[in-house]
């Protein structure tokens, strides 16, 4: 789940709007934003077209195989699966997102603070992340969700509580490099004070990495949140998100209640493949390697 | 991952036909279910001597103790109860009566005139040593239990403080005579449910405090803590368990061959020594430790298993398991009933208040659709019988009401409850208290107007029917503008955090808990401990003077009807809301038959593998 | 190198310090009174307090912590609240099979990625390539029970070739002896990584191509298959040791997760049951042991790199 530890190198930013525009070169990105729009639309306006309870239990219509009515059938609730998916969607794109911004926004103040104070403050905060990276990820966060109960906030902080480390780092590298740049030496040279060049200079080159880092961030929290659901750790009635409708079809799966799994799989893979692409392709649009 | 160029449109093509083949494979239709498994086979073939069977245990049930006494501290579940050291009475599989005469070590107990002095008579039993079994080996065995519990009235899940085995004083008479001295009399059938809990262990081989040391006098309160110290030392050691001669000594069918520690699997061969029922004509019972119900089938339909059960969420796979050789009978377990536990102290919006109206109860008992969840798919899926009753179904202390329930679903009578009581029922909405008061058709004591009802309800995460039902009460209440809010939690957070008795601090997390099934001992159902206002099993702090009474009686009075009027009471008063009961399914091969009681016997998870053989 | 390696040690014992200390207060947060778990729900609150008293659980948890320490250093683990049983034991019974089962999946991996991703470098924006990497990006998109629970669906409930469950014996060595319970578990776990190992070798193999000993041997009338097989394979070795190192944590959530879905008995299913059962001295001693090995793992990715740039240091 922090695979992108793999691919963690630095890139030096440029300004992000001439970075939008570089990403109308990029069709595979392109296509990534485009599904993800689908999906959010599906998840949010798709209610509107497709209209389901999904709060009242009908016991005689549960676990119906996709029929008239029920496209994709109805869950062990007698939910409409269609219906659920896009309910369940919503959680799990939430959270996604607030994770997102929980873990960017700690690791960009964490990561510039270490960068900007150097020496041993710089030392003994990058150690913290260190010792907090060499704990296995899933474990930390199982130990927490099974203390508290699961809803959309709980769940987001502590994924986003966890996840902060590589965005802490990544941070840290940019304003690393970018302290010894010219622009800044140049700025500096001409008498401009610390927190003029950190708010004009410093943040908004770091902007990029911040953004793509966003981006890969959603997308890992969707997977955790799958993941916490799919061992039980999820949100409960009135809500549920994609990994707890998928634990559900685990439950069933010698039923033979196929509709419980693969429509919900196919959402997360979806999702998180869009994700992945317009990641990468606005990593590739924010700047070139290192070199 | 590396990047990807630009170019490459057709890899996201790709990839979503790749998904789209992934996600056609499967599927299958579904099976209707038939209800073909109610009637239990009968007993067939010409016994054959020899074979091993395999036994599934409970899923998650992972044996890692010996000694038939585990302290708290230890949290054992001990291995193969019942089979290495029989208590003094057996209890019966049927779950008609207390007590299976024939499998017991002693005759019935005969008192005298004012109940306080139980006379004994030890029947003809032998441990695998040779040497008679004893009323000393029951003095013994009386001795370490009291040990047991001057180190902890924990140490023994059936104990209330100033109960058996508080003022009970036991003594040998002569070598098959034992004499039980109470200084409180207890309703007979109450003091015989207690004698099936008393597992007899051996008194001349274990009474020792060291290996090789010398026999101590148990009857010393100082000896017997020593004697039940190192024993309970050696039950620690879980490599030992078949290789220590101490645990070699025993009175029933089986001894220990070997256990494996790693899983809790364990195999059991016959004591040759054994002279009760049965004629023993397995070689070997292995037992084998599940982690899950799920694996447990898979077990079953790769042929691996012998014997075992099923919970109803199995229901669709009887048809698997009958072509697959197997035999599959299935009904509610005796003495077992599921509810919605109340805490009746969580003053969370004012909890308390509201629960306690009898009318606010009944009003939530009518929207439990029992038939509904019965019939449902999602829930038993055919595989369960209505109950509303603490002595669940088929009890021989039956309320008084029989099928008729004081209490079915009716939303509508429901929603009249609650409106002739002041409130203002708003459907899908909130339901406020709009006539506070005490009079009649006033919402009740401590209920402010404006009162909403809104509550917690802690569902165990496992097996699936539990949350689908939970949900499914919670959909109704909605309808009535009440708030359920569901929080699920493994059954052993649920243990070790909800009640009352034991964790006053975490009395607000919690308004209703449903962690499965409770059951009560199924000859004599009594629900001391669990409903009396000092039971040390009352979760939810109920508290009811009459049922107190009630109670009283079944406990401690002469009328062996007592318990039937503590049941209907208990029925009528809703100290918890009654769910319907899932069967539980008994699986075996057709290869293996026995008297059909002893396959009955497996809804109690009593197993009396001596009476089974394998015939052609 | 030896002072490189010794500097190294020193930080990875500092680290682990840290972690012990995180994992301990932790645990300490979410669980502080081990008493009522261990005893259970029939035990008085006095019997509790009284239990917490013996064991030093009142005690401040700095200094519980200094005496978890210490017990540590004689290598004591503690004793499971609830399986009449010492952790170290507990969990040296069921690392064998754990280890086995996650090193099936790797070699699996790796023998499938290496090759896949030196043929993606060759056949650079080839079909080949370009299919490839079309499916490296789905798998790398599904979560590793979603792709189990499909193999199950399709290879044990649709056709049934495979069995649902992996082999409940509890023989490290089930891999070999049962490799058709084994199948399931373990190619899901390879193919959740194929995708990661052949996208990193295709790019380590990119690079390598450009390299001047690949074009010197071109030159020399080499033939491709020799080059391929003794360059770039061989240069491959010290990128996936840094790899595979780094990916500690990954490769033990994985580990959790397929030992779930397929009831495999090790380290993970010993984690996830003692999660719901609340013995927290395994969940301790477990997420300690999870970072111990993320430590070793880095460590030894570190001296993967620090050989591989010392080889390029001498080439030059």
């Amino acid at each position: 789940m922090t695979s992108h530890a793999v691919d963690a190198e630095i890139t030096t930013a440029r300004n992000p709007v001439s970075a939008l525009r570089r990403l109308r070169r990029h069709p595979l990105g392109l296509a990534g934003g485009l599904l993800l729009l689908l999906i959010a639309g599906f998840c949010f306006l798709g209610p509107l077209l497709h209209p389901t309870n999904q709060t009242d239990v009908d016991l005689l219509n549960a676990a119906l195989p996709p029929g008239p009515g029920h496209p994709l059938g109805t869950d062990t609730n007698g939910f409409d699966v269609l219906g659920r998916l896009m309910a369940g969607g919503q959680v799990s794109l939430q959270i996604g997102l607030l994770a997102a911004l929980f873990a960017t926004t700690i690791g960009t103040v964490y990561g510039a603070v270490a960068g900007l104070a150097g020496g041993v403050v710089d030392g003994f905060l990058m150690r913290l992340v260190d010792v907090m990276l060499s704990i296995p990820f899933l474990f930390f966060v199982l130990i927490l969700s099974a203390r508290f109960h699961a809803n959309t906030l709980s769940l987001s902080l502590v994924i986003g509580g966890f996840s902060w480390l590589l965005s802490a780092r990544l941070v840290r590298g940019e304003v690393l490099t970018l302290r010894v740049r010219e622009f800044v030496l140049a700025a500096r040279v001409m008498g401009a004070s610390r927190r003029r060049i950190i708010l004009t200079h410093l943040i908004p080159n770091a902007l990029g990495v911040i953004i793509v880092n966003i981006t890969f961030q959603v997308a890992d929290a969707i997977l955790v949140v799958a993941a916490l659901g799919f061992l039980g750790f999820g949100t409960t009635y009135p809500t549920a998100d994609w990994g707890s409708q998928l634990a559900s079809g685990v439950t069933y799966i010698s039923a033979d209640y196929w509709w419980l799994i693969y429509p919900v799989g196919g959402c997360i893979v979806l999702t998180v493949l869009a994700l992945n692409l317009l990641a990468d392709a606005l990593r590739d649009a924010v700047g070139r390697r290192a070199d | 991952m590396t990047h990807v160029s630009g170019r490459q449109l057709s890899a996201a093509l790709a990839a979503i036909a790749v998904l789209a083949t992934a996600c056609t494979g499967g599927g299958g239709s579904t099976k209707d279910v038939a209800g073909s498994y109610a009637t239990p086979p009968k007993q067939t073939g010409t016994p054959k001597d020899g074979g091993t069977a395999t036994v599934a245990l409970t899923p998650g049930l992972s044996p890692n103790y010996i000694y038939p006494y585990p302290p708290a501290s230890a949290n054992g579940t001990v291995i193969a109860r019942g089979l290495m050291w029989r208590s003094l009475y057996r209890p019966s599989g049927a779950g008609d009566q207390i007590i299976d005469a024939e499998l017991s070590l002693a005759e019935q107990p005969s008192y005298s005139p004012d109940r306080k002095t139980v006379t004994i008579r030890m029947r003809d039993y032998t441990w695998s040593n040779g040497t008679p079994v004893t009323a000393d080996d029951v003095v013994f065995s009386f001795a370490l239990l009291k040990a047991a519990l001057a180190e902890s009235p924990a140490n023994w899940s059936f104990y209330t403080p100033g109960q058996f085995p508080d003022g009970v004083s036991a003594e040998a008479t002569a070598p098959d005579t034992l004499t039980l001295r109470l200084e409180t009399a207890y309703n007979p059938s109450y003091l015989l449910s207690m004698l099936t809990l008393l597992y007899v262990m051996p008194s001349k081989e274990w009474n020792i405090a060291r290996p090789g040391g010398p026999h101590l006098d148990y009857t010393q309160p100082k000896h017997a803590k020593a004697i039940y110290k190192y024993l309970t030392k050696e039950s620690e050691s879980q490599s030992t368990f078949a290789s220590n001669p101490l645990w070699q000594v025993v009175n029933g069918p089986y001894r220990l061959k070997s256990f494996d520690s790693t899983t809790g699997s364990f195999s059991l061969v016959p004591n040759e020594s054994y002279k009760g029922p049965g004629d023993s004509r397995l070689d070997q019972i292995d037992f084998k430790a599940f982690t899950s119900a799920a694996a447990v089938l898979n077990q079953f339909k790769a042929g691996n298993l012998t014997v075992g059960t099923l919970d109803s969420s199995f229901i669709t796979q009887i048809g698997a398991l009958k072509a697959k050789g197997y035999n599959v009978y299935g009904a509610p377990a005796p003495a077992r009933f599921d509810s919605l536990t109340i805490n009746f102290k969580n003053t969370a919006g004012n909890f308390d208040k509201i629960i306690a109206q009898a009318y606010v109860r009944q009003a939530l008992q009518r929207l439990i659709d029992q038939q509904g969840y019965i019939a449902s798919r999602g829930i038993y899926n055919g595989a369960g019988s209505p109950n509303y009753s603490t002595a669940g179904n088929g009890s021989p202390y039956p309320p008084a009401f029989g099928d008729k329930a004081p209490f079915p679903y009716d939303p509508a009578a429901a929603e009249k409850l609650l409106t002739d009581n002041g409130w203002k029922v708003v459907p899908n909405g909130s339901t406020t208290c709009e006539r506070p008061g005490t009079g009649p058709g006033e919402c009740g004591a401590g209920i402010p107007r404006g009162q909403t009802i809104s509550f917690t309800l802690a569902s165990a995460n496992t097996p699936a029917y539990v949350g689908a039902r939970d949900v499914a009460f919670a959909s109704a209440a909605k309808k009535l503008g009440i708030d359920v809010k569901i929080v699920t939690k493994a059954l052993n957070y649920m243990y070790a955090n909800y009640g009352n008795t034991f964790a006053p601090a975490t009395t607000n997390e919690w308004a209703m808990q449903d962690f499965g099934p409770l059951y009560l001992a199924a000859g004599y159902p009594s629900s001391n401990t669990v409903f009396n206002t000092e039971g040390s099993f009352n979760l939810g702090s109920y508290h009811n003077a009459e049922v107190d009474k009630s109670i009283d009686a079944s406990t401690f009075g002469a009328d062996a009807k007592a318990l039937s009027t503590e049941v209907t009471r208990l029925a009528e008063d809703l100290p918890v809301l009654f769910l319907p009961t899932p069967h539980t399914l008994v699986v075996w091969k057709d290869t293996l038959s026995g008297p059909q009681s002893s396959f009955n016997a497996l809804l109690s998870f009593l197993y009396t593998p001596e009476l089974w053989y394998f015939h052609d | 190198m030896t002072w490189y390696v010794a500097r190294r040690l020193v930080i990875s014992f500092l680290v682990l310090l840290g972690i012990s200390a995180v994992v301990f207060f932790l645990l300490h947060l979410v669980s502080d009174s081990p008493g009522r778990v261990v005893l259970g729900q029939r035990a008085s609150p006095e019997a509790v307090a009284d239990f917490n008293r013996q064991h030093g659980f009142d005690r401040p948890v700095v200094a519980q912590y200094v005496s978890y320490l210490g017990r540590l250093a004689q290598g004591d683990l503690g004793r499971s609240y609830k399986l009449n049983e010492d952790v170290g034991t507990l969990l040296w019974q069921n690392a064998g099979r754990s280890a086995m089962l996650s090193l099936a999946g790797l070699v699996l991996a790796l023998v499938i990625a290496v090759p896949l991703g030196v043929l993606q470098a060759v056949r650079r924006n080839r079909v080949v390539d370009r299919v490839a990497t079309a499916v490296s990006y789905v798998l790398y998109a599904t979560p590793s029970f979603l792709l189990g629970l499909m193999l199950i669906a399709v290879f044990s409930q649709s056709l049934p070739v495979f069995p649902a469950e992996a082999s409940q014996s509890h023989s490290p060595w089930v891999v070999f002896t049962d490799p058709r319970a084994m199948a399931l578990p373990v190619i899901t776990l390879a193919v959740t990584s194929v995708a990661v190992f052949a996208q990193y070798q295709r790019s380590s193999a990119l690079d390598q191509l450009g390299q001047d000993y690949i074009r010197v041997a071109r030159a020399k009338g080499l033939p491709e298959r020799l080059i391929l097989t003794r360059h770039l394979l061989r240069n491959a070795c010290l990128p996936l040791i840094t790899l595979v190192g780094t990916l500690v944590p990954t490769l033990l959530a994985g580990n959790l997760i397929v030992e779930s879905l397929f009831n495999y008995p090790g380290l993970g299913l010993l984690f996830l049951n003692s999660l719901h059962r609340e013995d927290y001295p395994v969940l301790l001693a477990y997420t300690l042991m999870g970072g111990v090995l993320t430590v070793a793992g880095n460590f030894v990715a570190d001296l993967a790199v620090a050989a591989a740039d010392r080889r390029i240091e001498l080439s030059k």
